[in-house]
């Protein structure tokens, strides 16, 4: 890989990254809870 | 409220052409599935614009098989070429998804309309209110929309995010990894809807759904960027 890819460690978009594909996959499984729950009729549609 | 869906049409239908664009100059089934993902997208929201002005039960139809039972699916499809090349996991399950779809296409035209839909349509209300009491769903019609949201959101909005994670993990091409980001982010907006419309808040349909095709056509440009050349850092001693 070429140095000129590289991200700079300090980069703001290095720290913010984890944060938000952990914001997004938190409500990617609270999407399928609900779901399941849906389906197995604990919540009314 | 519900003419956000022109702009959401307007804005569809160019990032349908820049992704088929992309698959002309650089092809791979990813771009191609994608293409007619976003052209599914940008035709159910099309529906939405005909259904603002006037009732049409062919409309009716084509926005609920298009936006509620096939996009999801047919956008995450592409994302599974993208990331499963081996062993001809994403073709068979391309071939899985062209036969549920044809199945969904029967079902929807076979579909019986309410016979006083014409006559109870509400213009000034948006349609993810009133498709349930105008058009007859059966169960397996139903069971049909769960099946191909839910396989189309994990794979779209995971497969977005396991790509950045990927970039991350390797500390490069930023552009990709926030573009990801965005790609997931907008994917999740139309999904998250589906939870609004069921607690009667319709409108939030059409605006997620132009918000999401924003926020991914600007992560689809910021990722197929060439990223210019970025100093690295003086900490790490090159």
């Amino acid at each position: 890989m070429p140095d000129s890819k590289r991200v700079n460690p300090q980069n703001w978009a290095i720290r913010i990254v984890p944060w938000l594909i952990g914001l997004i996959a938190l409500v990617l499984l609270v999407m399928l809870v609900v779901l399941v729950l849906s389906i197995l009729g604990i919540t009314p549609e | 409220m519900h003419y956000v869906s022109i702009l959401s049409t307007i804005v569809t239908f160019f990032f349908m052409v820049a992704v088929f664009n992309r698959y002309r100059q650089k092809k791979g089934n990813h771009q191609l599935f994608w293409g007619i993902g976003l052209f599914l997208y940008a035709a159910s929201t099309f529906c939405e614009v005909i259904l603002t002005f006037t009732y049409s039960g062919l409309a009716l139809k084509f926005w609920y098989l298009n936006g509620a039972m096939l996009t999801a699916a047919w956008l995450g499809q592409g994302t599974v070429f993208l990331l499963a090349r081996r062993g001809g996991v994403a073709k068979t399950l391309a071939g899985i998804l062209g036969i549920v779809s044809i199945a969904a296409l029967i079902l929807i035209a076979w579909a019986p309309l309410s016979p006083t839909a014409a006559a109870t349509f509400d213009v000034s209300k948006v349609a993810s209110l009133q498709y349930k009491s105008l058009m007859y769903r059966s169960g397996f019609t139903i069971f049909l929309t769960i099946l191909l949201n839910t396989y189309g959101t994990f794979t779209l909005v995971g497969g977005a995010l396991y790509s950045a994670y990927l970039f991350w993990r390797k500390r490069v091409l930023v552009n990709r990894m926030l573009g990801n980001i965005l790609i997931a982010g907008g994917a999740m907006l139309p999904a998250i809807a589906g939870t609004f419309v069921k607690a009667g808040l319709g409108d939030w349909l059409y605006i997620s759904e132009c918000l999401g095709a924003i926020l991914m056509y600007w992560g689809f440009s910021l990722a197929t960027t060439t990223q210019p050349v970025e100093e690295l850092a003086t900490a790490t001693g090159r």
